[in-house]
């Protein structure tokens, strides 16, 4: 953390708390679906999804994103440019449209506090010139609050597997401890993540296509709770 | 099983890096329109590549050239380099693909690298519809394919891979990575489909294909105008055997497919259905099958 000392701990605190308004709870990732489809899909089981999330979506796509967000310093420019990457580069619209919402959420609650770069990149999002992805805004956000780039990736890693507990919980498919009990068993796994090196040009990538085709059938379902 | 290299007894030196004198194998096709029919301009074939004559498989569709691309060697090996590329002129149309599965035999930690370079001019029509790679225990590969595609284009591509252990034992293969790029005629960039994973990821409650086989994915990619609509990719998968989910692609660039199935047959009944709508979007008949 770069934020001095215990005040950077306190800002990482407020950024990753699940009261900080980003509008992540109305997201499953699939895991909507993938629990209701069982007949079809196969055996669910939460914490199998939660760790295949986390290794093969989180670390290779969103952290990788995150990363080289922050390490921009703020340049509009290259952030936008590194937003249209990561729409090219993720292919299910539920899940792009997901991460879209997320960040413009993002965006607004930052823009309102007063996070600099914050009004003038959703400016560009009103104006068409960046899609507004939750992972390149989080990283814009953190780097300008003065998180350094480990603390800005631990966020993102535990908030990925947090607001997956939530939706669990929200599913009634675990209870509150077992989520807890759950979510302790990540971060090891969060932690081996965040350890792989990112080049500065590192690509995008994700390999959950059984998630994936859940999302595509979630879309096409009437009654749900979660959007994707 | 067919293995053309034998890991070393334990206690003995492990293999040597293959970094010299290691074949790099070129299939490489111009595809031309003359007339109401597309023909072979350009053709450079080298081992392990072989190619036969083109076939005009579709009556109702002269245009479209069908090409098996075979290989003589028997899959894929440690460190092999294959380089494919295909050039599809102005309003030309063919169909690329191969007679059977390609196995990739136990690489010893140096992968076979594959690569495809696509370009499709104002029109043109390209469906690459390789049959699936089967990774064999220790197999690791590495492929990349980067597309450009001109106004008018249609390109549909097929990837997929299998899970197979001769000896039946669930030894997983090492590693695949894959990289998809597609670019429209100025640069910009469409599409980017970007994994890498490891076999040992795919077993247990966390592996992300669950208990499924065989992993397919598919791009359909271009004019809109002639690709299918949403309705025709509605029943991909209708019999249990396989599922299949289907998303508008970023940037407008067409339709993703992504499925699962429990097996071959399942698999290329997905593939052969897909590869049949493409085709009556795009021309307004439907293919002959291809014999395989």
């Amino acid at each position: 953390m770069s934020a001095a000392g215990g005040l950077g701990l306190l800002v990482a605190l407020q950024h990753g708390d699940s009261q900080f308004p980003s509008g992540g709870f109305a997201f499953s990732q699939g895991l909507e679906a993938s629990s209701q489809l069982a007949e079809r899909l196969g055996a669910f089981d939460f914490a199998g999804f939660m760790r295949a999330q986390i290794r093969h979506r989180w670390a290779e796509a969103d952290r990788v994103a995150l990363v080289r967000a922050h390490r921009l310093r703020g340049d509009l420019a290259r952030l936008a440019a590194l937003d249209r990457e990561v729409e090219a580069s993720t292919l299910v619209e539920g899940l792009r449209a997901g991460s879209r919402r997320n960040g413009a959420a993002l965006l607004t609650t930052h823009a309102r506090i007063g996070t600099p770069g914050a009004a003038a990149y959703r400016a560009m999002l009103r104006d068409g010139a960046a899609p507004g992805h939750l992972a390149v805004v989080q990283g814009l956000l953190w780097q300008a609050l003065g998180l350094d780039e480990a603390t800005a990736v631990a966020i993102s890693g535990y908030q990925a597997a947090a607001s997956l507990a939530t939706a669990a919980v929200r599913l009634g498919l675990v209870g509150a401890i077992e989520a807890q009990a759950e979510l302790a068993r990540m971060l090891p796994l969060i932690e081996t993540g965040s350890a792989a090196p990112v080049a500065d040009d590192e690509p995008i990538r994700s390999f959950i296509p059984l998630a994936e085709i859940a999302v595509a059938l979630h879309g096409a379902a009437g009654q749900r709770l979660f959007s994707n | 099983m067919t293995s053309h290299w034998q890991p070393p007894p334990p206690g003995e030196a492990s293999v040597p890096a293959a970094t010299t004198g290691v074949p790099a194998g070129r299939f490489e096709l111009a595809f031309l329109r003359h007339g109401g029919r597309t023909a072979v301009g350009r053709q450079f074939v080298s081992y392990p590549f072989h190619l036969t004559r083109p076939f005009a498989l579709d009556s109702a569709i002269p245009s479209l050239l069908t090409v098996y691309q075979q290989s003589s060697s028997g899959g894929l090996y440690r460190a092999e380099r294959l380089a494919c590329r295909y050039d599809i002129g102005a309003r030309a149309a063919a169909h690329v693909t191969t007679q059977a599965a390609t196995v990739v035999h136990d690489c010893h930690g140096q992968p076979a690298r594959q690569t495809v370079e696509i370009a499709l001019e104002e029109d043109a029509f390209l469906a690459l519809t390789p049959d699936p790679l089967v990774l064999f225990p220790g197999a690791s590969c590495v492929n990349r394919l980067e597309a450009k595609m001109a106004p008018g284009a249609v390109l549909l591509l097929a990837d997929a891979f299998a899970l197979h252990d001769p000896l039946g034992a669930a030894r997983p293969f090492d590693r695949l990575a894959s990289e998809v790029v597609v670019r429209d005629a100025a640069g910009r960039l469409l599409l980017r489909d970007c994994f890498r994973v490891t076999g040992e990821a795919l077993v247990g409650p966390s592996s992300p294909v669950g208990g499924w086989r065989v992993v397919s994915s598919f791009l359909l990619l271009g004019d809109p105008a002639r690709l299918p609509v949403r309705e025709d990719l509605a029943a991909l998968a209708p019999d249990g055997h396989a599922v299949a989910g289907v998303s508008t692609l970023p940037n407008g660039a067409g339709w993703g497919v992504r499925c699962l199935a429990a097996d071959a047959v399942a698999a290329r009944r997905v593939a052969e259905l897909l590869f049949s709508i493409s085709v009556r979007a795009a021309f307004g008949s439907a293919p002959a099958p291809r014999r395989k």
